[in-house]
């Protein structure tokens, strides 16, 4: 009994800390987002050899002025999301203080590979850029590759617990 | 707190008061808005919960006295209390607000908080008062008109409550120290006022009436103000479009007659409009708040008209008497012009993926005056086919590439920046092949270096200043491709035969407000004597124009008004004129720098190579020639300057050794870039060309195509500038003048919605325990057992 009220506090926690880490990231000061999306700008750099420069208020901007990295860019749903779905679903595996290192260990990896995809992302979807159907190519791409990271996050994340700890959800309701 | 939401009059109360205030966050939150303006929407929330309490404090009985007081005939009270609300305060006010024109010496304050001068603005708070003290309680018919009529005084009232909301808190302060401070209370008073006098309205009609048709006729009221503006915004849209016809004088043929009053009423809202970031107090207050905004939106499509532009339409229509030329987008009072060019180097090489030669252009700049804030001002010309494709300047020892932006934001940035003293530099056309370098600021006796690319395909001198540089003399002239167009060089010229056209001539006489029109005639005439011309023809201008032959000009019906439109007059000569003559264009005026100059008038100016000029008829019967591609004076002549022209396949150039650019193919309608930049540069002068004589893409997309191709264009201007504040003000204003249209072209790599992932982390979930449950029913199934 304890262990649930418990769990059901880390929920509540993470519902309240990804909605509160969602409005902070709509109105956050410019300065963090130049840094935020930084990677994406080295990754665009790397990839096409394009130097993005950075304009207040819009994010980074080519120089031709053929796309730009925003604020939406940034790819924070997708890391609230993958947060969310590994802190509520593996907390089982943890008691203790451990609990709370994995919930917070789930906080920093979302954002390090939500980052990661989110360069992905952009990076497959600069080609495009100047198709006249590239919002459409570019929310496919991204919808598909975010269920593909959040999948195989998720099989690996379960296959690594259930090989440590011998048990399974689905296995006892079966 | 319970009470409060069962008593239904204070219920109303809160959602009469939430209507303006939900109306003002939500306009602050599409126009944007600062850190003080939400401070005051919580001042205001505060003040508005202080006021609330206070009405759920009040005894039950008085409050429904108050409130159901509509059955009875008015207490002396009233009367009382509505002259002093809804006229003395209001009328004060405004006047009050109109005595403070001017203040702190500024010639674009039209008032304390804002411009109310117009007459409308009284005479509605007069009508609305009046409105307010008639109570027919036994004519129902009357009493509804009134209450529509009273609804739509509301709309009044709750406009000024909104406009004064961030002042409370200022009127506060006001009320202590100078008693003045009641009047910015005043649309609050007024606002609660009326509002209980329109509930109490509302309830005793809807008796009668039913409440279906009051509320029909409370929303037709609150809307009749607002679409009678709309109404006025629209014909003043149409007007201003028609206005800026006679400006552009590219339809000359379909120009509609313009109301001066709309006009003036239009150019007054353009002025101040051209602001980074909203004033401390939300709005200009050179300008009628909110109504200013909307109708610049509304009757400018957001676009931002140059200051330029409104003198040029002030000089056109109303006589202005700016003298255009003397506009310059540095204060002389601020800046000194004894900075000169000691040395120029150039380093050309060949760019073997464009098939071109790249020359950077290095400028190494004095001051020479032992006073700081010095400027470099120079202009120099670059020969047909030869393109800008970069630019720097030497910032405190750093180079700093300069951006491609476009050029009226560039401009606008300069000029900011060079009256704040920090460091710019500009590089833009200002006429036909004519490029302007502007670099400040110098201190005493400093050297600064700046410099710019240029791509070309033969070599030629340029001149800068006193100084001759070469620039790729030494290389071979490069074989070049170009896509519908030939770039022809002097050895080309020398294979072609020379042509003679006859010339006409062309007399345009000013007859704006200030002008001696019979003098001016009197003037050709004498001219016309000396040189033997019988045949000519007259263009009588004020802002529209008038043809009458040299024969028959004295019986011309002449009324000398509004201004002078040069741009208009020249641009029907050039256009009209046979391809088997030239014109030669003699302006008769006592005030050429009040004309409005022919622009951008070198694509129709060029079919006549005979002549680079039009003439200005001075008073000893002499004439000053003036550059069509840049509007410049040059010495006075005897006679027109004629030079030879040639035949190139029915195109006709001029003689010389300057490279000719001829259009040979088809014009394609849109930029498409090609793989070479100097492929890309042509075909970008040609459409720019292309556009000025009516057709060919807009504007907005050669900007876009100059930013692509990193090429400077006449719409665009390479500009350095020293902090990252100064680069985020730069690209907010060419936003700002792009407008929306400038945000299509911008392809933003957005994520998918939050709800978009949320549905992949469940299908996700989904997927992976369903897999997991067919495994293990598989697993468990006696068959496979």
């Amino acid at each position: 009994m304890k262990d649930r009220v418990e769990r059901y506090i880390y929920l509540a926690m993470t519902a309240i800390v990804c909605w509160h880490l969602a409005l902070w990231l709509r109105r956050a000061p410019d300065d963090v987002f130049r840094v935020l999306l930084y990677p994406h700008k080295m990754a665009v750099g790397i990839f096409y050899h394009m130097d993005l420069f950075y304009h207040a208020g819009t994010g980074y901007l080519a120089s031709d002025y053929g796309f730009a990295i925003g604020r939406e860019c940034l790819g924070s749903n997708f890391i609230l999301i993958l947060f969310a779905m590994n802190a509520c679903m593996f907390l089982k595996y943890f008691e203790g203080y451990r609990r709370a290192l994995w919930w917070f260990g789930c906080l920093a990896g979302a954002s390090a590979l939500g980052i990661s995809v989110s360069c992905i992302r952009i990076i497959g979807s600069i080609p495009f850029a100047g198709h006249p159907k590239f919002p459409m190519i570019h929310v496919i791409f991204g919808i598909s590759l975010y269920f593909s990271a959040l999948f195989l996050s998720y099989v690996s994340l379960r296959k690594y617990f259930e090989a440590k700890s011998g048990s399974d959800e689905c296995e006892k309701a079966v | 707190m319970k009470k409060l939401f069962k008593n239904k009059p204070a219920l109303y109360l809160v959602g009469l008061i939430a209507v303006p205030f939900i109306w003002y966050l939500a306009a602050n939150l599409i126009n944007g808005s600062n850190a003080y303006t939400f401070a005051m929407a919580i001042v205001f929330a505060g003040i508005l919960a202080a006021l609330l309490l206070l009405v759920w404090k009040l005894p039950k009985g008085k409050l429904k006295e108050i409130l159901e007081e509509n059955e009875k005939h008015p207490k002396a009270a009233y009367y009382i209390i509505t002259v002093v609300i809804m006229l003395l305060l209001p009328l004060g006010g405004l006047s009050i607000n109109q005595g403070f024109t001017g203040f702190g010496g500024d010639n674009g304050t039209a008032g304390l908080f804002g411009d109310f001068s117009h007459p409308l603005f009284y005479i509605i708070a007069v009508i609305n008062g009046i409105l307010m003290l008639l109570h027919p309680a036994g004519n129902l018919r009357l009493r509804f008109l009134l209450f529509f009529l009273k609804a739509a005084g509301y709309t009044y009232i709750l406009y000024f409550l909104v406009v004064f909301i961030p002042m409370l808190p200022l009127g506060a302060v006001g009320i202590i120290f100078y008693g003045l401070g009641i009047f910015i209370w005043a649309p609050l008073a007024a606002s609660v006022w009326q509002g209980i006098h329109l509930y109490k309205e509302w309830a005793a009609l809807s008796r009668t009436w039913g409440h279906k048709r009051i509320a029909a006729a409370f929303a037709a009221g609150l809307l009749t103000l607002p679409i009678c503006m709309a109404g006025v915004f629209w014909g003043d849209k149409a007007n201003f479009y028609a206005a800026a016809e006679y400006l552009k004088g590219q339809n000359y043929e379909d120009l509609q007659p313009i109301s001066l009053t709309r006009l003036k009423r239009t150019l007054v809202n353009m002025k101040g409009d051209l602001q980074p970031t909203r004033g401390l107090m939300g709005f200009n207050n050179g300008n009628t708040p909110i109504i200013s905004d909307l109708y610049s939106r509304f009757v400018l499509d957001g676009r931002v008209v140059s200051q330029n532009n409104i003198m040029a339409l002030e000089n056109l229509f109303l006589d202005a008497g700016h003298d255009l030329s003397a506009v310059s987008i540095s204060d002389s009072a601020l800046v000194n012009n004894r900075v000169y060019l000691k040395d120029v180097s150039s380093n050309t090489v060949y760019d073997e993926d464009n098939n071109i030669y790249r020359t950077w252009v290095h400028l190494r700049l004095v001051n020479a005056a032992p006073v700081s804030n010095g400027e470099y001002v120079a202009a120099f010309r670059l020969p047909e086919g030869v393109y800008i494709s970069d630019y720097y300047l030497d910032v405190s020892g750093e180079r700093k590439m300069g951006i491609l932006a476009d050029r009226r934001a560039a401009l606008f940035t300069y000029s900011r920046i060079v009256n704040t003293r920090k460091d710019p530099g500009l590089l833009h056309y200002i006429g036909d092949n004519t490029v302007e370098l502007r670099v400040f600021p110098f201190f005493e006796k400093e050297e600064r270096t700046t410099g710019f690319e240029i791509i070309h395909s033969r070599g030629f001198d340029l001149k800068i200043d006193n100084l001759e540089v070469p620039i790729g003399k030494e290389l071979p002239p490069l074989d070049l491709k170009l896509d519908g167009a030939v770039l022809l060089g002097p050895e080309d010229k020398s294979k072609l035969k020379s042509v003679e056209r006859e010339p006409n001539y062309y007399f345009v006489v000013d007859c704006s407000k200030s002008s001696d029109t019979e003098w001016l005639i009197s003037q050709i005439e004498a001219y016309a004597g000396l040189n033997g011309i019988e045949d000519a023809k007259v263009l009588f201008a004020d802002y529209r124009v008038k043809v009458h032959n040299l024969a028959d000009m004295h019986e011309a019906d002449i009324k000398a008004d509004h201004g002078f439109n040069l741009n208009l007059a020249v641009r029907k000569i050039l256009d009209e004129e046979s391809s088997d003559s030239w014109p030669v264009i003699i302006v008769v005026t006592d005030n050429m720098p009040g004309a409005v100059f022919p622009r951008e008038i070198h694509p129709l100016s060029d079919k006549y190579p005979e002549s680079r000029y039009y003439y200005l008829l001075n008073h000893n019967l002499t004439l000053t020639p003036y550059t069509y591609g840049d509007n410049r004076a040059q010495s006075p002549v005897k006679a027109p300057i004629v030079s030879t022209v040639l035949d190139y396949n029915g195109t006709i150039v001029p003689a010389g050794d300057e490279p000719e650019l001829v259009v040979t193919g088809s014009i394609p309608y849109d930029y498409k870039a090609t793989g070479s930049q100097y492929n890309n540069a042509v075909l970008l002068e040609v459409l720019y060309k292309k556009s000025l004589t009516g057709g060919g893409p807009d504007s907005l997309e050669l900007i876009r195509s100059s930013f692509r191709s990193r090429i400077l264009t006449p719409l665009t201007a390479f500009i350095v500038v020293e902090t990252p504040q100064q680069e985020k003000e730069l690209l907010d204003v060419q936003e700002q003048i792009l407008n929306s249209s400038f945000e299509p072209a911008l392809v933003t790599l957005d994520e998918p919605p939050l709800l978009a992932c949320a549905l992949a982390a469940l299908a996700v979930l989904w997927v992976a325990c369903a897999g997991k449950r067919k495994r293990m029913r598989t697993i468990s199934s006696p068959a496979l057992r």
